[in-house]
């Protein structure tokens, strides 16, 4: 018909135009790419809050970290060395630290910063109403769990307190000015690992009187980031971007970049997109990216991967059958390939491990205890008190299903434990906040999933006495307790002479291997794309989030010279 | 006219109440609350929290709340109605009947969830708006082109555009358009947060993509009503009175054509408007779609609430309008009613 | 887009179709009052000169048999993986590359995924999934949503407005909002794990569209029963069972069965979607798993490896495209069938 024409037309003008409007975008790219020395870093989760006296989590400090300083840092090869702090000392028994602060310390706006300003952080660490995550940290200070503890710890019965009261108890933290340079920590026990802790986000110095005005959401607005890193934040977009610049006033001077910028963009492959666009010049990648990444021929020159200190486990709830018996967790741990684990299913994201504090950390031991062997597997199972595959209990193997990889990952362990042990094991893939709920106590922890350590500091006491104490959070969640172990971790936190003290955590780290309490299976190798113009860092183990972030900010640069 | 579309206009009441009180009711059920963390808040302080948000208050009802009014001495029975309903549910139910959605609890109280909605929902809007106008633009031409020459090689181009369409789920389509896009064309897949405010040119591919199923929808729903009203008398006669081939497709059949177009508007705007969620993702839109799938991940009932609430009424609204459109266009079913 | 097409799909079509569809009074009358049973007989008939639909329903068909046979048909087992044996990211079998373990191999004949299963394996088993996310809610949805708009269009008055009204409470639903909350709700429940949550995705699917096939019929209902067959049916004194299944139930059924057509793929993308959040369905490793895997799960694990390994992605979205072409087909070849005009349109 011949008036079809007309519509075809019409339609097929609307169809170029609908696909071609985008392209004015294109337009865009120029002025994306021409982007100065600022170095725009992919980030892929927006963090929930980055206050230094509340946050936990990796992404909320690499952004605390460009702004602010505690009296430490960590150099490139994760050793504590000066930053606000110019020196320090303990006392015979390291029961007394004391820090001498550079003179003339200056806050991004100028105005001075002194030891009251950290003395506030310690004590607004342990308020009670402060409430921060990372609170436990700062508990071998003289009062401060005292402090925290105002409230109480029966959640339907808390303790109430007079404003007095908590003065008092606020008074009592042993964090004392002794003068504007000089501040002075009192340990209820032997702390010799503190100067390191002294590093952390719960030392960094915000500024009382921004807090006071707002202290739940003050954190939110860019201008109330007054810091003293060698960056300070100039906007904040939620869930799109912030941006940093340079910071003059820092006390060794402007670093070489003049700014970073953090783009937050969950799709990891519309992350990759950007940086082949010239949009980024630093992307994570996503396990499933590196065999792209490494197949591609302009993209593996760019590839950058190191060792992280974290280590991942099978966590078992101990109080429940049937990892109750130590003969099952063998041979749980004897069938599990952590080679093909690493190198295929997770596509080389990882390393193998068989013990729990990782390479490169104070304390590490190297073991092959427990390691992949199918044969023995068989046999431990068989020893074990159920005798076989066939008696145990059903077995339900719970994993985050925020992330979609996960679930072949669930899927390829739990058919090796088929194949190998004659297991069936039922998969509980569960939306992540139901599965925090379910870890909150032994009664409701599943009965295996994987569980984890990233480092906070790089101390064997961060790695051992934190995590599997009796009395600590995460040992209690699942049931471990042994108090040989305690013991050797009581003698290494309070131990002042370094090689006897490493070897007390070794001692420990060997008892862990040895009971079982959940296979060790891998250190995660964090995988990036770096503009190869980017130079001037070092990647270092606990730069999760992108390398260079903590060690190198002074020196990592964009600029040719 | 008037009372039958005030009667609707009010019946949207009852249908936003349930729709509230199915999702009040599912979201409690998830395990997890708000205050939940990898490393866990002291006791203290979730209790102050669940104290400040009213979580501490029972479920439905708060029977205990009146039995120890009436042991106080209480009689008024509106005093202890009122205490009886002192519960989670009905005190939030109150606000929403004041205009209240409450405070968002992962901004911890300090932003209301209307805020939220109002500085949200605008970049969903336009993304949807963006959507309907390709779905339109595109889908009807084409349909009216394949029905035209029904069986050509256009017809079948036609159709296999529109089984992409509906065949290709979003996070595909979105991604390999995007990909494509940037590849051949050097669009740039990194927005600014600037270019979300106004009405720019970051909206126009989201909008497309999101835009490809009810296109494809609205391809089939033009030609096949083409089709029909191809064969019909009144198109024949027209024919037979010798009116020219672009008068009868313009006067005649295209008119009677969009009759079932025009009606799938309604619930297609409000079904794009709000079922943006992947396209925000993939595109890091910050519209509403997104910001639910954050909010459902940190248990923040109220916002959870108050999207589903807000979408149910533009949904309810939108029924309504088209109903009312409908009796417009189509005179014999408003006779019929 | 994709889990609210599923929805768009059935309700958008409603009250329009009805008066487009509407058939010319004379024309229905003559064939619904000189020979009602025929009417089916007659449409089978027009409906077999159609090929494009015969094809298209010879390929459900098919599928019924692949699902029914996955285990004879497939070459491996679908859940076993052997990263050692069958390689990982194995390309299709007319691929070569120079690694012997990625290379080309007619024992895989789409390859093998991330950890080395093979996909046709895991294709001919999607297959079981599919159908029925695809066939169940569909059924569902047309017991419920055509027995509602019946009764309501024909009926009118109190009841037609207490119908309507229920319905508009599910209509206002938002559907992916919903979808999300009732598997995070719902998921762990004793509900939410039987066939590994196949049950509760359709349900979801049910409750969601139901309403939309029900405004649909009613809306034809209510052009239909003023026509003058209907009159002079009800003036012969035919009872309101007898005038609803011969006379409004056939000339409705034309728009249904568009609707029907789209629900099926409909259904199957909002599967791939929820996968895609990580709220899909729960995976089984069981060797004898009777679900191991759906092409909505696969779509979304191709998502991410198709650059290298496309026939991961491929595969399951040519399924589901086939799939939607051969409802499509059937549905415009079952409504040509049932259009009284039909002879005479082209």
């Amino acid at each position: 018909m011949r008036h079809s024409s007309r519509w075809l037309k019409v339609a097929s003008v609307l169809m170029a135009f609908a696909f071609l409007m985008p392209l004015t975008g294109a337009m865009k790219r120029v002025s994306a790419q021409d982007s100065g020395n600022v170095l725009r870093v992919h980030a892929a989760v927006y963090p929930d809050v980055f206050d230094p006296q509340k946050s936990s989590f990796v992404n909320e400090i690499s952004i605390l970290q460009l702004a602010y300083e505690g009296l430490t840092k960590l150099n490139d090869k994760s050793e504590t060395v000066p930053a606000a702090a110019e020196s320090w000392e303990f006392n015979a028994d390291a029961t007394e630290l004391t820090f001498h602060l550079r003179p003339g310390l200056k806050y991004s706006d100028g105005s001075p910063l002194t030891a009251a300003n950290f003395q506030y952080a310690v004590q607004r660490t342990c308020d009670p109403k402060t409430a921060g995550e990372y609170q436990s940290l700062l508990f071998e200070i003289k009062g401060c769990a005292e402090f925290a503890g105002l409230a109480g710890d029966d959640p339907d019965n808390p303790k109430t307190y007079t404003d007095e009261e908590w003065a008092k108890a606020r008074d009592a933290v042993a964090a004392t000015v002794v003068d504007d340079n000089t501040l002075k920590l009192e340990f209820t026990q032997p702390a010799p690992y503190y100067a390191t802790i002294a590093y952390t986000w719960v030392f960094m110095p915000v500024k009382k009187e921004i807090v006071d005005k707002d202290p739940e959401n003050w954190w939110k607005t860019a201008a109330n980031h007054i810091g003293n890193g060698p960056f300070k934040i100039t906007s904040i977009d939620e869930k799109q971007q912030i941006t940093f610049e340079a910071n003059d006033n820092y006390w060794q001077g402007r670093p070489k970049l003049d700014g970073i910028t953090y783009k937050y963009i969950e799709e990891a492959t519309v992350a990759l997109e950007a940086y082949r666009n010239g949009d980024l010049d630093i992307v994570s990648l996503q396990p499933q990216q590196i065999p792209e990444v490494q197949a591609d021929a302009d993209l593996s020159k760019a590839f950058v991967q190191y060792p992280s200190a974290s280590t991942f486990n099978l966590a078992f709830n101990l109080t429940k059958e049937p990892f109750t018996d130590k003969k099952v967790r063998e041979a749980f741990s004897l069938a599990f390939d952590r080679e093909t684990y690493c190198s295929d299913v997770r596509n080389g994201d990882c390393t193998p491990t068989l013990s729990w504090v990782p390479n490169g950390v104070p304390g590490h031991i190297e073991t092959e205890k427990f390691g992949f062997d199918p044969e023995a597997a068989k046999k431990a199972l068989a020893e074990s008190s159920y005798g076989g595959p066939d008696k145990l209990p059903e077995i339900q193997y719970f994993y985050n299903s925020n992330d979609p990889a996960n679930t072949e990952r669930a899927e390829w362990i739990a058919g090796q434990y088929r194949d190998i042990l004659g297991v069936t094991i039922t998969l509980e893939p569960t939306e992540g906040t139901a599965l925090v709920a379910l870890r909150k106590d032994p009664s409701t922890f599943p009965p295996m999933i994987i569980g984890g350590w990233i480092q906070d500091y790089p101390d064997p006491q961060n790695w051992l006495s934190v995590y599997w104490k009796c009395d600590a959070t995460f040992a209690k969640r699942f049931g471990y307790c042994n108090e040989e172990f305690d013991k050797l971790v009581n003698t290494g936190d309070t131990t002042v002479d370094p090689a006897a003290r490493i070897k007390a955590y070794e001692d420990a780290g060997n008892l862990l291997v040895d009971d079982i309490p959940g296979p060790f299976l891998y250190n995660l190798a964090p995988a990036f794309v770096v503009n190869p113009a980017v130079t001037g860092y070092t990647p270092m183990s606990n730069e999760t989030e992108w390398p260079g972030q903590t060690g190198s900010l002074m020196t990592i640069t964009k600029a040719s010279s | 006219m008037l009372q039958f579309l005030l009667r609707r206009v009010i019946w949207v009441i009852p249908v936003v109440v349930a729709v509230a009180t199915v999702t009040f009711f599912l979201m409690n059920r998830a395990p997890g609350g708000p205050w939940d963390r990898e490393k866990a808040l002291p006791p203290a302080t979730v209790q102050a929290l669940n104290q400040q948000f009213g979580l501490d208050k029972p479920q439905w009802v708060n029977p205990g709340e009146v039995a120890e009014r009436w042991q106080a001495g209480e009689r008024n029975p509106l005093a202890l109605a009122r205490a009886f309903t002192d519960s989670r549910y009905f005190n939030y139910m109150f606000g929403v009947f004041r205009g209240d959605l409450g405070p968002s609890y992962a901004s911890k109280g300090s932003q209301s969830v209307q805020e939220i909605i109002a500085q949200k929902f605008p970049v969903s809007l336009k993304i949807g708006i963006v959507a309907l106008i390709f779905a339109v633009l595109v889908g009807i031409p084409l349909g009216v082109v394949s029905s035209l020459r029904q069986n050509s090689l256009l017809d079948y181009f036609c159709l296999t555009l529109s089984t992409l369409g509906v065949a290709v789920p979003s996070f595909v389509s979105g991604l390999l358009i995007l990909l494509f896009m940037t590849r051949q064309f050097g669009y740039s897949p990194v927005r600014e947060p600037s270019d979300w405010e106004g009405f720019g040119q970051a909206f126009l591919l989201p909008g497309i993509v999101l835009g490809l199923g009810t296109m494809s929808y609205i391809l089939r729903l033009t030609r096949s009503a083409m089709l029909e009203t191809k064969a019909q008398d009144f198109v024949r006669t027209a024919r037979a009175k010798g009116l020219s081939g672009s008068a009868v497709v313009n006067h005649h059949m295209l008119r009677n054509a969009m009759i079932p177009v025009a009606t799938v508007l309604g619930p297609a705007a409000a079904d794009l408007v709000t079922g943006s969620i992947i396209i925000e993702t993939i595109y890091g839109a910050p519209g509403l779609g997104n910001y639910f799938v954050t909010s459902i991940g940190k248990r923040d009932y109220s916002m959870i609430m108050g999207t589903a609430i807000f979408y149910a009424l533009l949904i309810a609204l939108a029924n309504v309008l088209v109903d009312v459109s409908y009796g417009l266009i189509d005179p014999r079913i408003r006779t019929s009613r | 887009m994709t889990a609210t097409s599923s929805r768009t799909a059935a309700p958008t079509l409603a009250p329009g179709t009805a008066s487009s569809q509407e058939p010319s009074g004379n024309l229905a009358l003559l064939t619904a009052a000189k020979a009602p049973r025929s009417l089916w007989t007659n449409a089978w008939r027009q409906f077999r000169k159609n090929k494009l639909a015969i094809a298209g329903l010879a390929y459900l068909v098919f599928l019924v048999f692949v699902a029914v046979l996955a285990p004879a048909i497939a070459t491996h087992n679908p859940v076993q993986s052997d990263i050692k044996n069958a390689g990982k990211f194995r390309q299709a079998a007319w691929v070569t590359t120079d690694n012997p373990k990625t290379t080309g191999d007619w024992s895989y004949p789409l390859g093998t995924d991330g950890t080395g299963r093979d996909i046709f394996s895991r294709l001919v088993y999607g297959t079981r999934i599919s159908l029925i996310v695809g066939f169940i809610p569909m059924l569902v949805i047309l017991l419920v949503g055509i027995p509602v708009g019946l009764i309501a269009g024909y009926a009118g008055g109190k009841l037609d407005n207490t119908l309507m009204r229920v319905t508009d409470i599910v209509y206002a639903f938002p559907a992916l909002l919903f979808f999300i909350v009732m598997q995070i709700a719902l998921g762990d429940t004793a509900f939410g794990r039987i066939w590994n949550g196949l049950v509760l995705l359709f349900v979801t699917l049910s409750v969601i569209n139901w309403t939309g096939v029900a405004r649909l019929v009613r809306g034809q209902v209510l052009a239909l029963k003023e026509k003058e067959y209907v009159e002079a049916a009800r003036a012969s004194g035919a009872g309101a069972g007898r005038i609803i299944t011969r006379h409004l139930l056939p000339n409705s059924l034309g728009p249904i069965i568009v609707a029907a057509a789209f629900i099926v793929p409909g259904a199957i993308i909002s599967e791939a979607v929820l996968s895609y959040l990580g709220i899909g369905l729960r995976p089984d490793v069981r060797l004898d798993a009777p679900f191991p895997t759906s092409w909505g799960q696969m779509i979304q694990q191709g998502s991410t490896f198709y650059k290298l390994q496309v026939w991961m992605l491929l595969a399951p979205s040519v399924a589901v495209a086939l799939i939607t072409l051969a409802f499509t087909f059937v549905g415009d070849g079952l409504r040509d069938a049932l259009d009284p005009r039909s002879e005479k349109s082209a």
